[in-house]
């Protein structure tokens, strides 16, 4: 068992090797990267948020007209009224 | 002392300059964990740099359940085993030319016996040839090994034991030691 010891004692002796020095860059470059495309993903959410109630209130507004959703897309069909 | 939890607290809020001093501080061992088990330093590169992203992403969801060191290797340590899975295969034989030997050591007599014992580390199982080199390559100690690898100590112990009987059997297969 000591022999053992002694050979698994030997990976000791392995030396660390040191990471590429530009390697906090490439990190960085990534990290930029990351976040500009989490900005992105924001304001494409906002837009759709934006965009989406801006719908909601002019339809909104539409059917105060008595215009149903259908001929606020195209005025040819209105599947609900009768006239 | 550096307060790594002050660190990770300051990446949150998205201060760089906290990502390179946790980088300083534990790039070595990252890189290394990986290097011990691709021999492949452009892909040790390449998941040195997922890590690092990944504690930048995730340090909003650190709860300081463990140490943050401890944390990192094992984010890197699941990673390896991800790219082992992508890969479907164990490591490719440890390649020994690849490592320094300090120079104060008999250089013929270790790189023989280096050799030797690298070789039969790569025909352990997988789970023991991980626990035993983060204990021998990575140098960890038995503690921080166990919850990279999110083991209980004593059923690491048992592994590493286990790991170890293997080891000696085939060295003394080879050898007679």
């Amino acid at each position: 068992m000591e022999s053992f010891d002694q050979s698994i004692e030997l990976l000791s002796g392995i030396e660390m090797k040191r990471p590429p020095a530009e390697l906090f860059d490439k990190v960085m470059e990534r990290v930029i990267s990351f976040d500009r495309r989490f900005l992105i993903r924001i304001v494409m959410i906002i837009s759709f948020g934006f965009g989406m109630t801006f719908m909601v209130f002019k339809m909104g507004k539409s059917n105060q007209k008595n215009q149903t959703v259908e001929t606020y897309f195209s005025t040819n069909y209105n599947f609900y009224g009768y006239e | 002392m550096v307060d790594e939890g002050e660190l990770i607290s300051r990446i949150t809020q998205g201060d760089k300059n906290a990502l390179k001093e946790i980088y300083e501080l534990h790039a070595l061992k990252v890189y290394n964990l990986i290097l011990n088990r691709f021999n492949d330093k452009f892909l040790a590169d390449d998941i040195t740099q997922d890590v690092f992203l990944k504690v930048y992403d995730k340090s909003i969801s650190f709860r300081g359940d463990s140490q943050v060191s401890t944390w990192i290797y094992r984010i890197a340590f699941n990673k390896c085993l991800d790219e082992l899975k992508r890969r479907k295969k164990t490591i490719n034989g440890i390649d020994t030319t690849f490592y320094q030997v300090s120079a104060y050591e008999d250089e013929a007599n270790i790189s023989v016996n280096l050799t030797t014992i690298l070789d039969a580390v790569d025909l352990l199982k997988q789970s023991q040839k991980d626990a035993f080199t983060l204990v021998y390559l990575d140098k960890f100690s038995q503690q921080e090994a166990s919850e990279i690898m999110s083991m209980n100590i004593k059923a690491f112990e048992s592994l590493l034991y286990r790991a170890r009987l293997s080891l000696q059997s085939t060295l003394s297969k080879n050898k007679g030691l």
